[in-house]
């Protein structure tokens, strides 16, 4: 083999692993900005977003597989509900808690999480169900020496879209304002006619809006999906979240894509350490609190 | 007057050393009666009395909201089992990978191997919580949830030391009543000294405002720390009696599950009552088992019911989000089933059964 | 020199920044032992910011603290509660959850000398300690007036007996230093008498020397012997009461004379 050749081998490679270390970064960075939104505004780690991320990918399976309906609806569908039942959670297990000790409502927020997670199992049996894919998604599309479907490139696009749109309603909208107030301070927000109630509403709303719009895209990348799946990337996006600046959007989206991103490259470049993958986000965790505790782009 | 105090003494002790001895001869009555199935209950309860007091010393008395406790409980398991098993058992377990000396030719006793695993998960408890209690609540938990994380992948990935993610097999079954229950009983002990000393009352300081206990001259890292490493003991020598009691263990067993169970058991006693502790760890060890019913396929009058698999868990978690919503303080608070409740009861009994005036 | 070190509290040109917000700049503060000392000044004065530098809360930016000569500054909350400096706080922080005894105990912690062992195996110098501290305790909260209420929760109390526990809780760590920060805040003035009474009695009982944050006019001008005023951070005045409430800058400080003149 001359020597052009293995340079040959070794940039598609690596090209491939951009590409997937681009596409899981993107979905983590989907997923973080849910926990760094209901963090900021509540000063709670919503355990259960990881959950709400599941359930929105069985929202859309079941749409398809039970209820027949073309994917575009039954995609549209699963947000819809799945921002909905972000909202109950955030009624039913934080609201009451509010003015309990912080222990109270972390104990209850990884009590719900584990109910979803349980339930799931319970309702859509353990065995990891297929995913479905449009042909859409899966049109080849040639990158120069890499072979890549339509879906590594909806991705990221998506991501970015969606943070621009999500950037547009934090800065340019009254609810925006709303959440941003009373991120701040609730009862300062109150005085100045927020309704506090509403902004926490719509941001776990648009936080669970965006977990499920993540777990749709992560069904169609990863085929398979099963009750349990929102635990791992659920605590790593927390992590994702943290590391980035807890509080700030864009730091989530940074953190996110970092994590992805160096996931890939440590399972490419050191397969020894491969086991050790899913530590990864944990080992960025603790160097990030003990050198940096306010993460990368400080908190908001 | 000191004739009187030492009077006092005796008695005391008296009554403590016939209590203990019922207690023991209670425990021989059901470890030759009993079936089988009934005793692993009860040893089952026992570990997990003493587990969950270290859970509740930790994230009760002390307010410092720990997630680690299933890392706690693995790096202990590991370490008796991997003292106590023989080297030819050992020789067989590790056939892919051969175990490190000097671990593959050491056998221990099962007292100086549970010591050992107290010493190991304190020092690891030590290590991980040094760094950690700086933070708060929220951070705190996630960062202990990482260290539990971390130290079940590492033991997934040494396979010359734990044998990786096959686990470890044939551990010696030397847990019984007596010693599942001797630890219940130690560390209740524990528990009681130490939370009605003055160490106690500055964990609590600390719980209900550290900026407070700080300016009253209490040193947050000793205290803190101090409340993280017995925790973590505790929880080592539970989780090495729960290796010889199920003769079987790995990395996938101690998981966050795990760290959620006994974090229910505390908080479904009450965070910060040693009874609650009690209490709860044995109801809901016995509730566990009578509960696989409903996960295993059953016939009842007749009609076949399919088990539901997870639904145990489902039952669980409702249970949890009904007491921290609605008893969010547990069972029994922070109060205790102490003398002083006896002492009512038996006072109350007289008047209205005995009619006598008290 | 020897002089300065005869004083119980020193600060020495305190600085504190905040960003680009100074708090507190050039402060400097004498107090010989035993004196009772004031620290007046409009809310947001910078008050609290003193406290919390001289109690160790906060690292001063420039700046020392001394206490009977002794730098301390920088030092951690604990250690200079164990120097011999007590506090109480603006916002009553007592330990909700434990009783008034309870709390009153945890101040005498950090004098024990018995080690956690001999705590869990009840050994005899540890009983000693524990009988010795319960004895003191209940004669503290004597002191304060809240025996009876020894063992009910401290968040049962109402609000003039909690500031009273902070007090008593403050000094079982057998101060030298005592800060009060605003002790008499929400009490009324039968209240606000008894409370003043029980400083003196409490500075002259336990030796202490007192420093003393307040907004109620009453207080600082009945029983502290000087003060000093912040306003915006920085010492705009300092004496003896009388030469304070005719000082101008201090009343156009306070938005007209009137406060101050009147009580």
């Amino acid at each position: 083999m001359s020597d052009g050749r293995l340079e040959t081998v070794t940039l598609e490679i690596l090209l491939q692993n951009v590409a997937n270390g681009i596409t899981l970064g993107s979905l983590y960075a989907l997923l973080a900005i849910g926990y760094t939104m209901v963090y900021g505004i509540l000063r709670l780690i919503n355990f259960a977003h990881g959950e709400i991320f599941m359930i929105s990918t069985y929202f859309a399976f079941y749409g398809i597989a039970i209820f027949a309906l073309p994917w575009q609806l039954s995609f549209i569908l699963a947000i819809v509900l799945t921002a909905m039942l972000g909202v109950v959670i955030e009624r039913a297990a934080y609201r009451p808690l509010r003015d309990a000790p912080r222990i109270s409502a972390l104990i209850s927020a990884i009590g719900v999480s584990f109910l979803m997670a349980n339930l799931g199992l319970v309702i859509f049996g353990g065995r990891p169900k297929t995913f479905y894919r449009p042909q859409l998604f899966q049109i080849p599309i040639q990158l120069g020496r890499i072979r890549v479907v339509a879906l590594f490139f909806i991705i990221p696009v998506l991501t970015v879209i969606l943070l621009a749109i999500l950037n547009y309603i934090i800065y340019k909208t009254k609810i925006g304002l709303a959440m941003r107030a009373a991120q701040w301070d609730f009862d300062v927000a109150r005085l100045m006619g927020v309704d506090v109630d509403r902004a926490i509403s719509v941001t776990f709303a648009i936080g669970s809006a965006l977990a499920s719009i993540g777990g749709i895209m992560w069904g169609l990348r990863f085929v398979e999906i099963n009750p349990n799946m929102g635990l791992f990337p659920g605590v790593k996006c927390f992590i994702a979240a943290v590391f980035g600046g807890i509080g700030n959007t864009t730091g989530a989206v940074l953190g996110g894509f970092l994590l992805g991103f160096g996931e890939i490259m440590l399972v490419a470049f050191l397969p020894g350490l491969a086991g050790y993958r899913d530590a990864f986000a944990f080992v960025l965790l603790i160097l990030m609190l003990l050198v940096r505790p306010t993460g990368l782009l400080g908190e908001k | 007057m000191t004739g009187n105090r030492s009077n006092n003494f005796v008695r005391k002790a008296g009554i403590a050393l016939a209590l203990l001895i019922a207690f023991y001869l209670c425990l021989f009555w059901v470890q030759t009666g009993w079936d089988v199935y009934k005793v692993r209950i009860l040893n089952l309860s026992a570990i997990y009395i003493g587990i969950t007091l270290g859970l509740n010393l930790c994230n009760g008395f002390a307010g410092q909201f720990s997630l680690g406790i299933a890392g706690f409980m693995a790096v202990g398991a590991y370490t008796t089992a991997l003292l106590t098993m023989s080297p030819q058992t050992k020789a067989a377990v590790f056939f892919i990978d051969p175990l490190i000396w000097p671990l593959n030719s050491i056998q221990w006793g099962f007292l100086p191997a549970l010591l050992m695993a107290g010493l190991v998960s304190g020092l690891v408890g030590f290590a991980v919580g040094a760094p950690a209690i700086r933070f708060r609540d929220d951070y705190l938990g996630i960062t202990t949830l990482g260290f539990a994380e971390i130290i079940r992948v590492v033991f997934t990935n040494t396979r010359t030391i734990t044998n990786g993610a096959l686990g470890l097999k044939g551990i010696p079954p030397h847990t019984d009543l007596y010693w599942s229950w001797t630890f219940a009983l130690v560390c209740v002990l524990l528990m009681v000294r130490l939370t009605n000393s003055s160490y106690g009352r500055a964990l609590k300081a600390i719980r209900d405002d550290e900026v407070a206990a700080e300016a009253m001259g209490v040193n947050l890292f000793y205290h803190k720390c101090l409340a993280f490493v017995i925790s973590a003991m505790m929880a080592g020598v539970g989780g090495g009696l729960l290796g010889n009691l199920i003769t079987t263990i790995d990395p996938n067993m101690f998981r966050f599950p795990l760290t959620f169970t006994v974090l229910m058991m505390a908080v479904l006693g009450g965070l910060g009552s040693i009874t609650g502790s009690v209490i709860a760890a044995t109801l809901v060890t016995v509730a566990m088992e009578v509960l696989r019913v409903l996960e295993e396929p059953r016939v009842i009058l007749g009609i076949f019911l399919p088990g539901i698999p997870g639904m145990r868990m489902v039952v669980f978690s409702i249970a949890l989000m009904v007491v921290i919503l609605f008893y969010p303080k547990g069972f029994m608070g922070d109060r205790e089933l102490g003398l002083d409740s006896f002492r009512n009861l038996a006072a109350r009994f007289r008047r209205t059964f005995l009619r006598k005036q008290v | 020199m020897s002089k300065i070190n005869d004083l119980a509290l020193v600060c020495e040109n305190i600085r504190m920044q905040f960003g680009g917000l100074a708090a507190v700049s050039n402060f400097d503060l004498l107090i010989p032992e035993g004196a009772l000392y004031g620290l007046i000044g409009p809310n947001g004065a910078g008050k609290t910011t003193v406290f919390n530098v001289i109690s160790g809360v906060l690292n001063p930016t420039e700046g020392r603290v001394r206490l009977f000569g002794t730098d301390v500054t920088g030092l951690s909350p604990d250690e200079i509660a164990r120097r011999g400096i007590a506090r109480t706080f603006q916002n009553i922080r007592l330990f909700r959850n434990l009783t008034v005894l309870e709390n009153v105990l945890v101040g005498h912690h950090l004098r024990r000398e018995a080690t956690l062992g001999e705590a869990l195996l009840a050994f005899p110098r540890y009983r000693r300690e524990e009988s010795d501290m319960l004895r003191t305790s209940q004669e503290l909260l004597e002191d304060v007036g809240l025996e009876d209420v020894a063992h009910y929760r401290a968040s049962a109390l109402p609000y003039g007996q909690q500031r009273r526990l902070e007090i008593a809780r403050a000094l079982a760590t057998k101060p030298r230093v005592l800060l009060l920060d605003e002790p008499a805040a929400g009490m009324n003035p039968a209240e606000t008498e008894q409370l003043m009474q029980l400083i003196l009695d409490v500075r002259d009982r336990f030796n202490l020397t007192i420093l003393l944050i307040e907004h109620e006019m009453k207080v600082v001008m009945n029983i502290c012997e000087r003060m000093t005023v912040l306003d915006h951070g920085q010492i705009i005045a300092e004496g003896t009461p009388s030469e304070i409430q005719s000082d101008e800058k201090v009343i156009k400080a306070y938005l007209g004379g009137g406060v101050i003149a009147r009580h």
